[in-house]
């Protein structure tokens, strides 16, 4: 696992959270606990209804834990995600793509939202966008307009966006739906890319966490070192080597066709 | 409100009326790009229908003109504003049943009120003003506009509006884009969303407002709609999308009004149709524009709901 240089200040740290939503008896999350390190790539597994999508508004600061804590960067969620240290794209993207505005001025939305329109976006903030566009490859349509992108385009514009504030995680929730293999090896070979451009120029404390959060074990498998079996608590695993139709299912205790593999090894080896 | 779409230059003052009506229609060209875009349309209709409400409020005070006639107007108007962006807000109910209920309830107060307020005038035995301040004709004016109405009052408030306007544009005008662009990116993200969304309500209530005299309570939303429908299908990039719209509200405004001086017919439904007219022209426009640049324009605009 790259980059956990002695002890850096984990990106996040989770300790004994639980969450219940209201009107409801039994808890979404119990006692989850989990800490991802500067550089890490961890993949968060779980069916659909285990709690992923809950766990990750939890990181994000859209609602606050039952119980327990959880520290996004030594501070509070909300807080990480207001100042872009946190940042997500989701499975669905919810922009309106009618918008006559080009690749580059959506990269720089969150940087410079606060700007007036008379002031230039600092040298330093250009740099933030250039570099983010070059490192998705999405500065070969940077002019386009945002409408006329294709699917996989658009995902690569919608990661620039959320590098463009220099997070310390980057969390992607279920970015291989409806993918076909060739874009998931493409998918794969940039993550690889922004992974180890983001690793070679920062400092290891500093390093970039990538969490993909995904029910398929396949997606993860090509992308994350470690992966986080979730069922309504965390189960943890060094690789995805060892996470076999059996082991799936007595996490999830149930069968686990829609996650594994059909063959136990060849969700490790893409 | 005493003049007659039937003859509506008399007694208008027509350059106030002009200006009104270019400050009028920059500020509802500059709003409709943003009305369109986040599909606000029926949010527009809702806030000028609870005029009818604030109308009726100041009819039964004995307001028909002046500040305080505006203010209550304008009060009204935000107040419907705020509470449809509540009621969506608590997602107890679906948006557009949220804008159908303050609709229909708003215009059901004017509607009362300003029969009440006809009533206590005949019992004051003030026929002939009770006659005139209920007639159809003042209805005609009230929900289509007229020319004879406006003053110079009404070009000063649409001008302060304007100017307001631009300059909260330039200040907040990316947090805005961001808002409009992708709400909910743009609220993980830390952008004022709050802030510009109320300030958005307020300022689609305010811009009904001034426009209600000149253009009317039914109209006032088609200048919230039909400039940036028709920007939108010629251009695709926001300087170009802002300016088309302002281009073609300023001369759909300069068509209507020539054409209400020539003929004899309410302001209102001129400005609108010729707005209807450069619409339906942006389609063979669009065709044209995308076979000979090989660039295509946006797809249609989806309806507002």
């Amino acid at each position: 696992m790259p980059t956990t240089n002695g002890q850096p200040a984990p990106v996040i740290e989770v300790v004994e959270a639980g969450f219940t939503y209201r009107g409801r008896s039994a808890p979404t999350l119990e006692r989850i606990s989990c800490t991802i390190n500067p550089g890490d790539r961890v993949g968060l597994l779980g069916p659909n209804g285990s709690g992923k999508s809950t766990l990750i508004s939890l990181m994000l600061g859209a609602q606050s834990p039952s119980a327990g804590t959880i520290r996004i960067a030594g501070m509070a969620p909300r807080a990480a995600a207001k100042k872009g240290r946190i940042a997500s794209v989701t499975q669905k993207c919810l922009a309106e793509l009618n918008f006559p505005i080009s690749v580059r001025q959506v990269v720089s939305m969150p940087q410079n939202n606060r700007l007036p329109l008379w002031k230039r976006p600092s040298a330093e903030s250009q740099a933030r966008i250039d570099h983010a566009l070059a490192l998705t490859g999405a500065d070969q349509f940077a002019d386009d307009p945002i409408g006329a992108l294709s699917g996989g385009q658009l995902q690569r514009a919608l990661i620039a966006r959320a590098l463009a504030t220099d997070p310390a995680v980057l969390i992607l929730d279920e970015p291989l739906v409806g993918v076909d293999p060739i874009g998931q090896e493409h998918f794969a070979k940039m993550i690889d890319h922004i992974h180890a451009a983001e690793s070679a120029e920062r400092d290891p404390a500093s390093a970039l966490a990538i969490v993909i959060v995904s029910h398929d074990l396949r997606a993860i498998a090509a992308t994350c070192d470690r992966v986080l079996c979730l069922s309504r608590t965390i189960h943890e695993h060094a690789s995805a080597e060892g996470l076999t139709p059996e082991v799936l299912a007595e996490i999830f205790h149930h069968d686990v066709a829609g996650i594994a593999p059909h063959h136990p090894d060849c969700g490790c080896h893409h | 409100m005493h003049g007659s779409p039937a003859t509506p230059l008399e007694n208008a003052d027509l350059t106030m009326a002009i200006l009104t009506g270019v400050f009028i229609a920059t500020q509802c060209a500059l709003l409709s790009v943003l009305v369109v875009l986040k599909r606000m349309a029926f949010i527009g209709q809702g806030i000028s229908h609870a005029a009818l409400g604030g109308v009726g409020i100041a009819a039964v005070l004995g307001i028909m003109d002046g500040p305080w006639y505006f203010l209550i107007v304008g009060a009204v108007c935000v107040l419907a504003a705020l509470l449809v962006g509540w009621m969506q807000d608590r997602k107890a109910i679906a948006s557009d049943t949220a804008i159908g209920i303050v609709l229909v309830a708003s215009m059901a107060l004017g509607v009362t009120l300003l029969s009440i307020a006809e009533g206590a005038a005949e019992a004051a035995h003030d026929h002939a003003h009770a006659h005139e301040s209920a007639s159809g004709h003042e209805w005609e004016e009230l929900l289509f506009g007229s020319l004879t109405d406006v003053g110079m009052f009404d070009a000063i408030v649409a001008g302060v509006l304007l100017l307001i306007t631009l300059a909260l544009a330039l200040r907040f005008g990316r947090a805005i884009l961001f808002w409009a662009f992708d709400e909910r990116s743009a609220c993980a993200f830390g952008a004022p969303t709050g802030a510009v969304q109320v300030g958005l309500m307020i300022a689609l209530a305010a811009t009904i407002l001034a426009s209600m005299k000149l253009v009317g309570v039914i109209l006032a939303t088609a200048l919230l709609v039909l400039p940036g429908a028709c920007a939108l299908r010629l251009a695709n990039q926001l300087p170009a999308v802002l300016t088309i719209s302002i281009g073609t509200s300023l001369l759909a405004l300069a068509v209507g009004l020539a054409s209400a001086a020539a003929f004899t017919i309410p302001v209102g439904g001129a400005v609108v149709l010729a707005l209807v007219v450069c619409y339906t022209l942006t389609w063979p426009l669009s065709r044209i524009k995308a076979s000979g640049a090989g660039d295509p324009p946006n797809p249609p605009q989806r309806t507002s709901t």
